[in-house]
């Protein structure tokens, strides 16, 4: 590559290219049609991907009019009567509504609590090892879980956490207790779940914070050692403030998720006797849209969370922003 | 790690053995379970019968994956996902990359109005009913190509190319223009073949994907075309399968589950060294700016 790059003149003379839409815009339909002349193979390759994101993409953006009607499949969209917020008001009144809400906040709360401070304590003490062969496969362990879709984690755990599986084993066989059912337990299937993503996610995450950790100035280490700071006191004044850009970036992010409380998951997981502590808003509405068929209503049930969503990252991002002059954007 | 410039030569403190401990804990918190059920998958039934605790394999067997190939429904799940990752990964890498490339062309006057399209859907997506709507709207349902056609370009993966392509140095495009080639095959004969590695990379993670792909494929379609993930989920909800098991062959439910998660496992666990050394790559690169 580098030969035939030596034969080429080293400045090519480039026509000026406009950029932007409103170059675009302002050309007129001369410029338009000279340019699909002249493109129209590259417009081409262009084509497929445009068109399945136009349609798979922006297409459900239009179907989320089917919170506000009465929608069946049979009549289709121009046949279904208008409701308006009909569906809104049945969900919001419905007790199991209530439930799926409370349940999504609640689980969504305990990952945050439990899997968030996880990952820096994780990337804290990775960034305190100095085998390099012991790091390495902490990380790779802590990764591997990553890269497991929810239907194999859930295979691993379910094997795991069975009555005969290899923890209810070591309780009955070493400690002569009564085996723990796990996940058929509503009480503890919450913590399950909690447990469960940040097995999946923490080396993930771990791995962000080390990244930031890096990029730390040592001079700053060398200044706290010259001070007599110890390594836990390092870690406190130096490295966790190195990294709090990033931490509030996630943190930001991840509270955006708060009413998303991590739907394959639970769904690959959940069985009808732990509904009461484990249905979330997504099973429900899934239940909602596809067993009865009450199209309707579970759009709208997604689309609350949407807006609850994107409403808590804004509102979590401005409150970010006043306290610490930090803020994602 | 650049603090620990001069060389350390000291006993290990009490710190230390707690860090490592912990991570040590940790360590096994995180690979163990999934050894456990790479080792049930080929622990022989009169093991199984004998210890009350099965830690690790104690003899190993070959048992379970052969009654895998004998049940219909695996079968043809394993087929399935098997096709889905091919085709679904040949046809998004090739899709992908041709919009990638032909985005990053600055001589596209509608270049950067198309690559925002690709852009908010990262963010905003009308949810499940809407989206299980549109499949079925575009007569994609209980069809193969519900499993790959909906997917088919990424906007991540597309931004990614798109940013490799924009790099590619533009005298080789210009030389091989002048040699009077036309964009595809400029495209063809000269970018992909010297883009390897990026392509490579995508394949690995999209494909990741398809193989382990199992919500939409578990919505969208019937029992033929299943991937093997939907097989899993069935068995372990339901348990059908467990009931038609090997006549005459003497097994037990959890190997055999065991075992169709693992033949899922395994083509991940071969080629991740790849996956994490991209994904960590690309997280360093991805903070350093």
């Amino acid at each position: 590559m580098a030969r035939s790059m030596a034969r080429i003149s080293p400045v090519p003379f480039r026509r000026p290219v406009p950029v932007g839409k409103r170059a675009w815009l302002a050309r007129g339909s001369g410029a338009r049609r000279e340019d699909l002349r002249k493109n129209w193979p590259l417009y081409l390759m262009a084509l497929p991907g445009v068109l399945t994101i136009i349609i798979y993409g922006y297409g459900p953006l239009f179907g989320l009019l089917v919170a506000f009607l009465d929608y069946t499949p049979v009549r289709g969209f121009l046949h279904s009567p208008w409701v308006g917020w009909a569906n809104f008001r049945t969900a919001f009144s419905s007790p199991f509504f209530a439930a799926a809400l409370r349940n999504s906040v609640i689980i969504s709360v305990l990952k945050l609590a439990v899997g968030f401070p996880s990952a820096i304590v994780l990337a804290l003490l990775l960034n305190e090892v100095r085998g390099r062969l012991f790091k390495s496969a902490v990380q790779t362990a802590t990764m591997l879980p990553y890269f497991m879709s929810w239907v194999i984690a859930a295979a691993v755990w379910r094997s795991v956490l069975a009555s005969n599986g290899i923890v209810n084993e070591i309780i009955q066989e070493l400690l002569h207790r009564e085996p723990i059912s796990f996940l058929t337990d509503p009480a503890k299937f919450r913590w399950i779940i909690v447990f469960q993503d940040t097995w999946k996610y923490v080396g993930y995450f771990a791995v962000l914070y080390l990244a930031a950790m890096a990029a730390i100035d040592p001079a700053l280490y060398e200044a706290a050692m010259v001070d007599g700071a110890n390594r836990w006191q390092q870690m406190r004044h130096v490295t966790v403030p190195g990294i709090s850009a990033t931490m509030v970036t996630l943190f930001v992010l991840l509270t955006g998720w708060l009413v998303r409380a991590g739907f394959e998951q639970v769904y690959v997981m959940y069985s009808v006797s732990v509904y009461s502590t484990g249905d979330i808003l997504e099973t429900l509405a899934l239940r909602l849209g596809l067993n009865q068929a009450l199209y309707g209503l579970a759009t709208a049930i997604g689309l609350f969370q949407s807006v609850i969503s994107v409403t808590l990252v804004l509102a979590t991002n401005l409150l970010v922003r006043r306290t610490s002059q930090r803020g994602l954007f | 790690m650049a603090r620990r410039s001069r060389s350390w030569s000291r006993r290990l403190t009490g710190g230390d053995i707690a860090i490592y401990s912990f991570l040590a804990l940790v360590f096994f918190a995180s690979a163990y379970p999934i050894f456990y059920v790479l080792s049930l998958a080929v622990m022989p039934y009169e093991d199984y019968l004998r210890h009350a605790i099965h830690a690790w394999p104690s003899g190993f067997t070959l048992t379970y994956f052969r009654e895998i190939f004998r049940d219909r429904l695996l079968l043809n799940g394993f087929k399935m996902s098997l096709l889905k990752t091919v085709v679904g990964t040949s046809l998004s890498v090739v899709f992908t990359a041709m919009t990638a490339y032909a985005l990053s062309r600055r001589q596209l006057r509608l270049g950067r109005p198309l690559s925002v399209l690709f852009l908010i859907p990262m963010f905003v997506s009308g949810g499940l009913i809407p989206y299980y709507l549109a499949i079925r709207a575009t007569g994609l349902m209980n069809t193969f190509w519900a499993l790959v056609i909906p997917g088919l370009v990424g906007p991540f993966t597309m931004f990614v190319m798109r940013a490799y392509f924009a790099a590619f140095p533009e005298e080789i495009i210009e030389a091989a223009t002048i040699d009077g080639a036309g964009a595809f095959g400029v495209f063809w004969r000269v970018v992909w073949p010297t883009s390897t590695p990026i392509i490579a990379t995508m394949a690995l993670l999209i494909g990741t994907d398809h193989w382990m792909e199992f919500f939409w494929p578990a919505l969208l379609v019937g029992p033929e075309l299943q991937p093997a993930t939907v097989v899993l989920q069935s068995i372990m909800s339901t348990r059908s399968v467990i009931q038609g098991l090997g006549l005459g062959v003497r097994l037990t439910p959890e190997s055999f589950i065991a075992a169709v998660a693992t033949t899922l496992i395994l083509p991940i666990l071969a080629v991740y060294p790849f996956l994490q050394r991209f994904v960590v790559r690309g997280i360093m690169l991805g903070s350093i700016k």
